[in-house]
């Protein structure tokens, strides 16, 4: 049997081995854990460097059409006349006014298109911030960017910009009047000194002069987008036979000879239409807005039926006037279109008076 | 080689810069330039490490410490990390070598360490398949025509389309056959090509049939998928309520509500129902009716009457003959409206044109080859009108002319107002 002696021989023995262990560690295992801790402080700075090396790209898709499609097309009132070719106008459809003003002054209405969009934006973020992954398209409306956070932040100050004025509108308040003499010569002496613009007092005196002085045949209200061509057209439609044309055959040996007639209907179109293109400009340290206009009003005056062997047809007489003007227009003002003295006829006595006011969102 | 002082002097003019600027910064250039400077801090500390090492003790072979000092500031003899930190490339390289140091002699003095070892590649996560629909992204809404108004039929264009003239016609041009229309199928399939590569999930396969996508990839490619989806469709989201009118309202009601007529407050609308209760404003037509955004809707209240509008010579045989050429020709209401959604802003582009038509009692009468050609005569009034109105708010858009309504005068208004409503787009 073993006595404890042997055993605390050996334990003896090993206690200079234990008391080393327990002692401060070997150079070589100080030093793997001095580089250990090293490697983390290296991983974490490296991971920071790609971080700013390599940002995030993301995905982010906006809604343009506002600046695409600021407003829509353009749309002309319909023509006034009486169609004949050998007068020298010509049958249209939906055309300008009744005297063929619409020709290639007209301006086309350019907004944004989508590729000058993009440039725009490819310079707002920086020219050498695009190359791959980073990508923008406009498609159909939509701008799909991938671009890093800073990247989506400039383009997102750079469309807010574009986006300030887009959509500003002007409302057109235009006024039928019936003027006594002295306030329509007052009106139009005050245009003159202006340029065809009507200061704020002048239409204040017509305002105050309702019922006095002034009545008003009618009023309406137009709203346009700045650039944008808009219309109102009141007045009749009437069907009526222009022309007859003959037609005519027939067959062989004893078929007789077959002629008809096929009139030709044409609608004449009458009444009032405006016709308007506000513009909005700079004049200085002020806003102004650029008026166009046309005013049209045809009346039927009479007409007659002239017989043909194949029936009667129409031949109406109309009388037209047409004006088409522009002014400068400032905030308050407004524009004298269309001022006529009265005839027989207490409907040739009108004064037209056109008041913008523009609408910023 | 860089100097304490020069550094120190192109620290303090660097701030005098970054100071004026820093208030022009955008948040995430602000984000980018704090990290840009946490991770000088990060260079700093490693610096800080390196100096720490091997003091104390025999310094190890090779000089560990003096390599990653030099290869940090390139300056041998350089005692202090400099204050202006190189350009993130240079320093990213700079660490990146000297990691590689540092694994090499952990290498040799720990063979077990396995410091040197490539990782073992992840398990390929397995692909699934998934059929989504995506019709409401790729299908445009197509736009509602009005019949025109008018004698257009006698003109040719048919009582029941949209007739020439540009009285009703909404073309637009930008490029696109209508704003309502969103994403082309290809584009979509594209863009999400573009995001599962980003992701590294090259293997990931994406097509589109028939309203359809079908996507096989990872779970962490469909959720790729669903975010973007999301994404796209939150661009166009919701439908847009009309509440559509036509009033008739004294110019002095007009005047009091002009300064807010584009987007009429709270105060505005009672005014505009105390007049209709009181009488003096007159609701001559009301409709509710729901848009996608984009699509141009109809309000259409009336009545249509075929009529012999005209005769045609038909010439096929040998003797010509008349055929009667019967129109619908329409009378009454028509309102279109285009509604464009900007959700930014929280304004809606409402494009509107109205027309008020009605025939007259009788019509003239003509005999041709035994029809009667009946050429009526019509009073009616045409307007146009665009203007940004606010969500939510009713607008008095423009209208038609009113003449000799007594001395104070009548205008006729449209009044729009538009709400965004959840559900499908």
């Amino acid at each position: 049997m073993r006595t404890h002696a042997p055993l605390l021989v050996i334990l003896l023995a090993l206690a200079p081995q234990a008391a080393a262990q327990a002692g401060p560690p070997s150079p070589k295992a100080a030093e793997v854990e001095e580089l250990k801790a090293l490697l983390g402080k290296l991983d974490a700075a490296i991971a920071k460097h790609a971080a700013l090396l390599d940002p995030a790209v993301t995905l982010e898709v906006t809604d343009v059409r506002g600046l695409l499609a600021a407003h829509p097309p353009d749309r002309a009132a319909p023509r006034m006349s009486v169609d004949s070719a050998a007068a020298g106008f010509q049958t249209a459809r939906g055309g300008g006014g009744s005297f063929c003003f619409d020709g290639d002054e007209e301006p086309d209405g350019t907004v944004l298109d989508p590729d000058k969009l993009q440039e725009l934006l490819v310079h707002a973020v920086g020219e050498e911030r695009w190359e791959a992954p980073c990508s923008i398209e406009v498609h159909r409306g939509s701008l799909i960017v991938r671009q890093t956070a800073v990247g989506h932040e400039r383009l997102r100050r750079a469309l807010a910009a574009l986006q300030a004025d887009t959509w500003t509108a002007v409302q057109l308040e235009v006024g039928f009047w019936s003027l006594s003499a002295d306030l329509r010569e007052g009106l139009r002496r005050a245009a003159l000194e202006s340029d065809g613009v009507l200061p704020a007092a002048s239409l204040a005196a017509l305002d105050a002069a309702a019922g006095k002085g002034a009545r008003q045949l009618g009023a309406t209200v137009v709203s346009a987008l700045d650039g944008q061509r808009v219309y109102l057209h009141q007045g009749a439609e009437r069907a009526y036979i222009a022309e007859v044309s003959q037609s005519s055959g027939g067959g062989t040996g004893k078929d007789e000879w077959v002629a008809v007639a096929d009139p030709i209907v044409r609608v004449l179109r009458s009444g009032v239409t405006v016709d308007a293109r506000p513009t909005l400009v700079r004049d200085g340290e002020r806003e102004v807005v650029h008026l166009d206009v046309r005013f049209a009003r045809c009346r039927v005056t009479g007409g007659s039926q002239k017989p043909t062997p194949w029936g009667p047809i129409d031949c109406p007489q109309v009388e037209t006037d047409t004006v088409r003007t522009s002014a400068r227009v400032q905030a308050g003002g407004g524009m004298l279109v269309y001022a006529a003295e009265g005839g027989a006829d207490v409907g040739d006595d009108v004064t037209i008076v056109v008041r913008p006011r523009i609408v910023r969102r | 080689m860089r100097t304490r002082s020069t550094c120190l002097a192109l620290l303090l003019t660097c701030a005098g810069v970054a100071g004026a600027q820093e208030d022009e910064l955008l948040p995430a250039e602000r984000a980018q330039r704090e990290a840009a400077a946490r991770a000088f801090a990060s260079a700093r500390e490693v610096w800080g490490a390196l100096e720490a090492y091997g003091r104390g003790g025999p310094a190890p072979e090779p000089d560990l410490r003096a390599r990653g000092v030099a290869r940090l500031v390139q300056d041998p003899d350089a005692e202090e990390p400099v204050d202006a930190p190189d350009p993130p490339e240079v320093v990213a390289d700079q660490l990146a070598a000297l990691r590689g140091d540092v694994l090499r002699r952990l290498a040799r003095l720990d063979p077990a360490g396995r410091w040197l070892a490539e990782p073992d590649a992840p398990p390929r996560p397995e692909r699934t398949l998934r059929i989504l629909a995506v019709h409401d992204l790729v299908q445009g809404e197509s736009d509602h025509e009005a019949p025109s108004v008018g004698l257009g039929a006698y003109e040719g264009q048919g009582g029941g389309g949209g007739g020439g003239g540009g009285v009703l016609t909404f073309c637009d041009d930008g490029g696109y056959g209508s704003p309502s229309e969103f994403l082309d199928a290809e584009k979509v399939v594209e863009v999400l090509q573009t995001e599962l590569e980003a992701a590294g999930l090259d293997e990931a396969t994406a097509e589109y049939s028939a309203g359809r996508l079908l996507v096989r990839t990872a779970p962490a490619g469909h959720a790729i998928v669903d975010r973007v989806l999301a994404q796209l469709r939150k661009v166009r989201a919701g439908l847009v309520d009309l509440d559509v009118r036509l009033y008739r309202l004294p110019v002095a009601l007009y005047n009091e509500l002009r300064p807010e007529a584009l987007g009429l407050s709270a105060e505005g609308e009672a005014r505009l129902l105390r007049a209709e209760r009181e009488g003096s404003a007159q609701r001559l037509a009301a409709h509710r009716l729901v848009a996608h955004d984009g699509q141009r809707v109809v309000v259409r209240r009336g009545q249509t009457r075929a009529m012999v509008v005209d005769v045609e010579v038909n010439q096929t045989g040998v003797v010509p003959v008349l055929n009667p050429v019967v129109n619908a020709v329409v009378e009454g209401l028509a309102v279109q409206v285009r509604p464009v959604v900007d959700r930014a802003r929280g304004l809606v582009l409402l494009d509107a044109a109205v027309s008020l038509g009605k025939l007259g009692e009788r019509a003239d009468k003509r005999a041709f080859g035994g029809y009667e050609l009946e050429l009526p005569e019509m009073a009616l009034g045409r307007s146009t009108s665009t203007a940004a109105v606010p969500l939510g708010r009713g607008a008095l858009l423009g209208g038609g002319l009113v003449t000799d309504s007594g001395p104070a005068g009548q205008v006729v208004m449209v009044y729009v107002r538009p709400q965004l409503v959840q559900g499908k787009r």
